[in-house]
């Protein structure tokens, strides 16, 4: 199966202690999309936030944007001009 | 990434040096239910002589039975939510975090909260254009954490604001249910660290969150049936908890955790989608 369609996105906040990041991560697999988590960045103190960039591969450009529909209730944005990381998703099946 | 600069401006406010509980109100003088911005709402449906003497036993029951002080804003006309001060604003100690409402129905009660926290010595914030925030109506605070509803009326994004404005953590809840569209109508922390909520409200992650920061022995499940009466939507004053009469099974889980419950007819208030808790806003 081949994902053509890439995106980076980013998603910023209390995205640990609320399951926001698992919440977001669980959709990306329903869509039936794959991900990969390029960064994240753990706060602290219970009141820093916590950061993380995934990458998602699509098989379309609709999926794509439904996922992206459906993920920005999450406060998560996309990234403009990210390139597609080496070991893409088209390559491989089952990134984590 | 720690957000200090706002937070370090948090101060008391004079209001919490007298050791009371002061509860912002507005009379329902032009309360009506003019439009459907809710499941519960019917327009044409409320009664407004039964509302006022309705809203008059809750404020005895706030300010003469549970002994809190309770401060009185002018209603509006034009705006007959306004009798919903849950929503005006979130407030941590000398700061008030105002709401802008997602159906502009509700967006000329906003400059009326600005200028009454102004006026007493708060300092406010606005949320940018375009982010919506219902105030004390989606965030809620228990122990030194904030549970925040998000999705139905409030933003997400909206969430980062508060931690950068009070200091203090969220716990981020999302509300699918359109007839439990903000967090007051879902849970409700009370005193020594009870917590009552409707677990059906919420997803699995909502669900895990909640169970996983609040201890067991101090959660306190209400049924369908009490969370469509709105029970979860109580006002706590110390031991007092005041919320929509007919929650009888809920009155007595509290009574025998040493709580005095007060049940009063919020009817006409259900209407609008609305009862003790939406009626009301806690200032200090």
């Amino acid at each position: 199966m081949q994902f053509p369609v890439f995106a980076v996105l980013q998603v910023t906040g209390h995205i640990l202690d609320s399951l926001t990041l698992s919440k977001i991560i669980d959709k990306i697999q329903v869509f039936g999309c794959q991900y990969q988590i390029n960064d994240i960045d753990i706060g602290h103190q219970k009141s820093d936030f916590s950061s993380a960039q995934i990458s998602v591969w699509a098989e379309t450009e609709d999926d794509l944007q439904h996922i992206l529909d459906e993920l920005q209730s999450y406060g998560v944005r996309r990234l403009e001009g990210a390139s597609s990381p080496s070991s893409s998703a088209s390559e491989q099946t089952g990134i984590e | 990434m720690t957000f200090l600069n706002s937070a370090r401006q948090l101060s008391l406010h004079p209001f919490e040096s007298t050791g009371q509980a002061h509860i912002l109100m507005c009379p329902p003088d032009y309360f009506t239910v003019e439009y459907a911005i809710n499941p519960w709402m019917t327009p044409g449906t409320a009664d407004a002589n039964l509302a006022r003497r309705q809203w008059d036993a809750l404020y005895e029951a706030i300010g003469q039975k549970a002994g809190a002080k309770v401060h009185v804003m002018e209603p509006v006309s034009g705006l007959p939510d306004m009798v919903f001060t849950a929503n005006a604003a979130f407030v941590h100690h000398n700061v008030a975090l105002i709401a802008h409402y997602k159906h502009p129905e509700r967006q000329g009660e906003e400059p009326y909260a600005k200028a009454w926290f102004e006026e007493r010595g708060y300092r406010t914030v606005t949320m940018p254009e375009g982010m919506y925030f219902e105030g004390a109506g989606d965030a809620l605070k228990w122990q030194d954490l904030v549970f925040a509803g998000y999705k139905a009326r409030t933003d997400i994004l909206s969430h980062q604001i508060i931690t950068r404005e009070t200091g203090l953590p969220i716990l981020s809840l999302e509300l699918n249910d359109m007839r439990f569209y903000h967090i007051d109508v879902c849970i409700c922390p009370l005193s020594r660290d009870y917590f009552i909520y409707y677990p059906e409200a919420f997803d699995e992650y909502g669900k895990r969150v909640i169970e996983t920061n609040i201890p067991a022995d101090k959660l306190i499940p209400v049924t369908a049936e009490e969370a469509c009466r709105f029970a979860c939507n109580a006002v706590c004053i110390d031991d007092t908890v005041i919320f929509n009469q007919g929650s009888d099974r809920l009155a007595a889980e509290l009574q025998a955790r040493s709580f005095q419950v007060i049940q009063v007819d919020l009817g006409e208030f259900l209407k609008a989608g609305g009862s003790a808790k939406c009626l009301t806003l806690r200032v200090a």
